[in-house]
């Protein structure tokens, strides 16, 4: 009976070792083996195709922006957006820092307008999807954030009464079937030439002397101006890249093969590498690639500058900014504004944050990050791969060891992502045309 | 990738200790919110949590419903609730700061104002103070 256990006893065990190099020969045999570049199973299939254009809704109007369909405002808004009498010398339009020949971005490290800025300058590439504007997402709409440097000394540095003027003198037959008469002001006493609540001394002087009635007055022709812009920046939505096409393809493919000569082996490595050992889409999400929020990768601080501490600050702003959504130049019900309803504006992690830019074009809009810190997607990914310790806030980032062939397969990747943006082709006939308007 | 010091450390044990019970005592929240009841961590109440329209989509802002019964399977009425949330996994909080709106049934309280970021596995904490009775529900969701 003794011996008849041990057989057994024998037997079980044998078979336990037998089992375990059989799993440690399938563990050895598969890392010399990997898969076929092309190769997907189920759950990658889906988060590939997650990431397509194809089936994704054009961006919801802007319910604050009363003419963010019209399209008598977009092409009010295609004027401006190219009207270099929207600032101070007269020589700065929003496409100055917006180059539609660039990816809507300037390839600056910082913008760049009557001063240099103080952040890398953002495409308008799906703009109008974006839930948050600016790096620190500082405002909630376009038309918010269309204003915003115009008036902004460092940027085109213009005058409230002076947009206001422009749209009396050159733009009155696009602007009165869309908002109404404008307001008769043609009293230089009553509405100064200069005169605006972010000028010089004088422009804001002479603001504070305007009856208030008439600052509203001219404030309204202003935000007009601006939800004119939004309505055509809205338009400019990123095109189809060769990830949509190979996403698209995987979906009638058989067993999750990969359609052939869409991705090289090297690129379907860093889309591998993308949806899993880099965690990419952890933030890198959806059509747009991007989660829309905002999160810390802890880039160092700039010797010589004060340290940029992003959404902390921008959260506190949007909610106190003249305007946008809750605004009472909102053309929406506050209770409607839902973002700022339910805002966070502290929490650690929001320090240093900065929203998570869209992937789309990417290869087009370098410099990278917020001060423009990264000037190559080699740069990018080795700071993913080798991330800092935070010296001010945290990091969200870890370590992700990659190989010298997995890092290059992850910045060909990113390159995949490259279209030309729709809604060009209405920006470049607008720069070719007589409606670029200077002084 | 993402590290895991958003929680400090012996807060993110207790915590991940705090899911497991709450898992073995009658299943944690699952995306589609029809998980059962869990046990709050002091036993006083159990607590459902669940998301008033499913699927959940990221990045929309939407309402949920913490329902409250006590140990009897009463309607736990008139409780006070404050919400913390986030990923222990990715070191960050909720994205929104949600509101109790208020109890639209006996028992049953709406919050508003919750968003998702990411996919994964998000953690609720939910303090409850009802009568003399105070303790927290842990509810965790997988956002597949």
């Amino acid at each position: 009976m003794k011996n008849g256990r041990r057989r057994w006893l024998h037997r079980f065990v044998a078979l336990g070792a037998v089992a375990l190099l059989g799993g440690v020969a399938t563990v050895v045999i598969s890392s010399f083996h990997p898969r076929h570049p092309h190769s997907w199973n189920p759950e990658e299939v889906a988060l590939i195709k997650s990431l397509s254009l194809t089936g994704m809704a054009a961006p919801e109007p802007d319910p604050s922006n009363r003419v963010a369909e019209d399209l008598r405002a977009v092409e009010l808004g295609r004027k401006l957006f190219f009207d270099e009498r929207l600032s101070a010398n007269g020589e700065i339009s929003c496409a100055t820092c917006h180059d539609p020949e660039r990816g809507f971005t300037d390839g600056r490290t910082v913008g760049k307008g009557l001063a240099e800025g103080h952040r890398n300058t953002p495409t308008l590439v799906g703009a109008g999807f974006s839930r948050w504007l600016f790096w620190d997402g500082r405002r909630d709409t376009l038309w918010a954030q269309a204003l915003d440097p115009l008036e902004d000394p460092d940027e085109q540095g213009t005058t409230r009464t002076r947009i206001a003027q422009l749209m009396a003198s050159s733009y009155r037959s696009h602007y009165e079937p869309l908002f109404g008469e404008l307001p008769d002001l043609s009293d230089t006493g009553r509405f100064p030439p200069d005169a605006g609540p972010r000028g010089d001394a004088e422009a804001i002087s002479a603001w504070e002397s305007m009856a208030p009635t008439d600052r509203d007055a001219v404030t309204e022709v202003a935000v007009n101006a601006a939800k004119a812009i939004a309505a055509f920046e809205a338009q400019i939505v990123p095109g189809t890249t060769r990830l949509d096409q190979y996403a698209d393809a995987l979906g009638s493919s058989a067993e999750g093969v990969g359609p052939p000569g869409i991705l090289t082996e090297l690129e379907a490595e860093g889309l591998r590498i993308f949806i899993g050992q880099g965690a990419c889409t952890d933030c890198h999400s959806g059509p747009l690639l991007t989660n829309g929020d905002f999160h810390s990768i802890g880039l160092p601080p700039i010797p010589g500058e004060r340290f940029d501490v992003g959404r902390i600050d921008g959260a506190p702003e949007v909610a106190a900014a003249e305007f946008g959504c809750s605004s009472e130049h909102g053309d929406v019900e506050p209770s409607r504004c839902e973002d700022i309803r339910f805002l966070k504006t502290s929490g650690f992690e929001l320090v240093g944050a900065f929203k998570v830019p869209s992937l789309r074009n990417v290869a087009r809009t370098a410099p990278y990050m917020h001060r423009g810190q990264l000037a190559t997607l080699d740069d990018v990914v080795a700071h993913y791969d080798d991330p800092p310790e935070a010296i001010i806030g945290h990091t969200d980032l870890l370590p992700l060891e990659l190989s010298g062939r997995e890092a290059a397969a992850l910045a060909a990747f990113l390159g995949v992502l490259d279209a030309q943006p729709q809604g060009l082709e209405i920006a470049a006939h607008s720069a070719a045309s007589t409606d670029r308007v200077t002084r | 990738m993402l590290n895991s010091q958003f929680w400090p450390r012996p807060l993110a044990w207790s915590l991940a200790a705090l899911i497991l019970v709450a898992a073995g005592c009658g299943g944690a929240g699952g995306a589609d919110g029809q998980a059962g009841f869990v046990s709050s961590e002091q036993g006083h109440f159990e607590g459902r949590f669940s998301p008033d329209s499913t699927p959940i989509e990221l990045q929309q802002i939407h309402s949920w419903t913490l329902e409250l019964r006590d140990g009897d399977g009463a309607p736990v009425r008139d409780a006070r609730i404050a919400i913390q949330g986030g990923m222990p996994a990715h070191q960050h909080g909720l994205p929104t700061v949600p509101e109790v709106a208020g109890e639209v049934e006996p028992g049953r309280y709406r919050v508003d104002g919750i968003k998702f970021s990411m996919k994964g596995l998000w953690v609720f904490r939910l303090q409850v103070w009802a009568g003399a009775l105070s303790d927290e529900v842990v509810w965790q969701v997988e956002l597949p």
